[in-house]
């Protein structure tokens, strides 16, 4: 058999694996400190000195980059997380059991679904003031209603498959049937549902920091940078360029490795 | 030979307040193979999910001695979870009822695979991986791994090619001999019937219309449905 290169795992495989790399570098190292301003390296260009140039404060844009980075990943991962954790477990319990628990649960997510997510991100935000937390745990929560139905729906084809049956009659417990059985036969709707999720998480944070009730500054998110930078885009692009260039590697990384994952699966 | 395993008397089972079976009753001996024929949508499946508790709207009285009866399916393609590997799904009866260690289950799986003639290298496979006729073979290995004495077939050739049908059926003939089990053979097709059973019920619109032993059944048929049915093989 000749040798294919799967083209998806290795560029999304290099470009993830070297997004990782600059946000763990982030967290310990940044040429300059990421808030330090310097009016004499004001809209400094792309030099060896600043690698990306700097913004209208002077402050380096690669250390803020990196930083951003960071900020950026751990603020869609944990949204990321608590949608799917949550989702899964009302998905699964909806789904399988149906009937009044189903009902109730489902009226519930479809209240939660009518509330814009900007609005449930305000109304957490002014209970419990701005910052990384809130917004993860804000757009978490309005991440939570499409998750569950996803689920809900995958349960709902899976649950009277003769696998199901023949899982119980061999005496598997409802739980495991649920989350040992059934589970694992949906990884690739999971896997494609937590991708376009994780990229709709950047975007909503991206979103948050541009009405300024996302990440404070000086704490730089890629969002944040590219919403500082739009008053500037044409007399200094490098502000908005970079970071852009970077959240759309990073995202097009995860997206690559997600369909090379998926493909793998269902071959 | 008179040792019952299943014993079932005037059971009706309604589906969303609709009657689907009627006054059902038959009896089915240790070591015995009973075979249940009628047309499609007579009620011959939904007669088997009763019989295992998945379908519970009944009334009447269902019997059965047998510990965990199994079932296998008519489908090889839906029976067999395709997210995990053949290893694991024969493992999996074992793991939730007996106390076996993780070497010792192995080696019955090994056992079990050997004897419904497949390769032991196939448990490091998936469904996907598997032929048709392999694929009922696991199902058959995979109701076999708790001993069961009584096991439901729900049209477990229907969905193969004629060939492998013969195989299979030859496996289940010489499995049932060997494991002296007592077998619901459900089936639409005549032929299939006479060569595994003992008994014959043939069912037509959710009730049995004629019951008897197989060669009774085949050579002086009483009802006239049943005649009918033989005509059409014929």
């Amino acid at each position: 058999m000749k040798k294919q290169y799967d083209y998806n795992l290795i560029i999304g495989a290099v470009l993830t694996v070297t997004m990782l790399f600059l946000i763990l570098l982030g967290c310990f190292y940044t040429p300059y400190d990421p808030d330090a301003m310097d009016s004499a390296a004001k809209f400094a260009g792309v030099s060896l000195k600043h690698l990306m140039g700097c913004d209208q404060f002077g402050r380096d844009i690669f250390s803020r980059v990196l930083v951003g980075l960071g900020t950026t990943f751990y603020v869609a991962f944990g949204t990321v997380c608590i949608g799917t954790f949550a989702g899964i477990i009302l998905g699964a319990v909806t789904g399988f059991f149906g009937g009044v628990v189903d009902e109730i649960l489902m009226r519930i997510t479809d209240a939660l679904f009518a509330i814009p997510s900007i609005l449930l991100a305000l109304v957490v935000i002014s209970l419990f003031g701005s910052g990384a937390w809130q917004v993860m745990l804000s757009l978490g929560i309005a991440f939570v209603p499409s998750f569950a139905r996803i689920v809900r729906g995958e349960f709902l084809r899976l649950k009277d498959m003769d696998y199901v049956q023949s899982a119980r009659l061999a005496g598997a417990g409802k739980m495991r049937i649920m989350f040992v059985h059934i589970l694992p036969n949906m990884r690739a709707v999971l896997l494609s549902t937590i991708m376009i999720g994780f990229n709709n998480a950047v975007l909503a944070e991206a979103g948050l920091s541009f009405l300024g009730i996302g990440v404070q500054p000086p704490q730089s998110s890629l969002g944040r940078m590219l919403s500082e930078a739009q008053g500037y885009i044409f007399s200094a692009p490098g502000c908005a360029l970079f970071p852009g260039i970077v959240l759309v590697l990073f995202v097009l990384g995860f997206v690559l490795l997600a369909e090379a994952f998926q493909e793998r699966k269902t071959v | 030979m008179s040792e019952k395993v299943l014993k079932v008397s005037h059971l009706d089972v309604y589906y969303n307040r609709r009657q689907i079976l009627k006054d059902i009753s038959f009896q089915v001996n240790k070591g015995e193979v009973v075979g249940l024929v009628g047309e499609s949508g007579c009620g011959k499946t939904t007669l088997a999910k009763t019989l295992l508790g998945i379908q519970k709207c009944y009334t009447g009285e269902i019997n059965c001695v047998a510990k965990m009866p199994q079932m296998i399916f008519q489908d090889p393609y839906s029976s067999l979870n395709p997210a995990k590997k053949i290893g694991w799904i024969l493992e999996e009866p074992l793991k939730l009822n007996t106390g076996y260690d993780a070497a010792e289950r192995k080696k019955r799986v090994e056992e079990m695979l050997q004897r419904v003639e497949l390769d032991t290298t196939l448990a490091d496979r998936f469904p996907s991986q598997l032929s048709g006729g392999q694929r009922q073979r696991v199902s058959i290995c995979q109701a076999l791994m708790l001993e069961p004495e009584f096991i439901i077939a729900d049209e477990p050739v229907s969905a193969l090619d004629v060939t492998i049908q013969a195989q299979i059926l030859e496996l289940l003939k010489k499995l049932q001999r060997d494991m002296q089990l007592s077998l619901l053979f459900i089936s639409h097709d005549l032929r299939v019937v006479y060569q595994l059973c003992d008994k014959v019920l043939i069912m037509k619109d959710g009730s049995i219309v004629e019951s008897g032993n197989t060669e009774q059944i085949y050579f002086s048929p009483q009802n006239e449905y049943t005649k009918l049915l033989l005509d059409s093989k014929n």
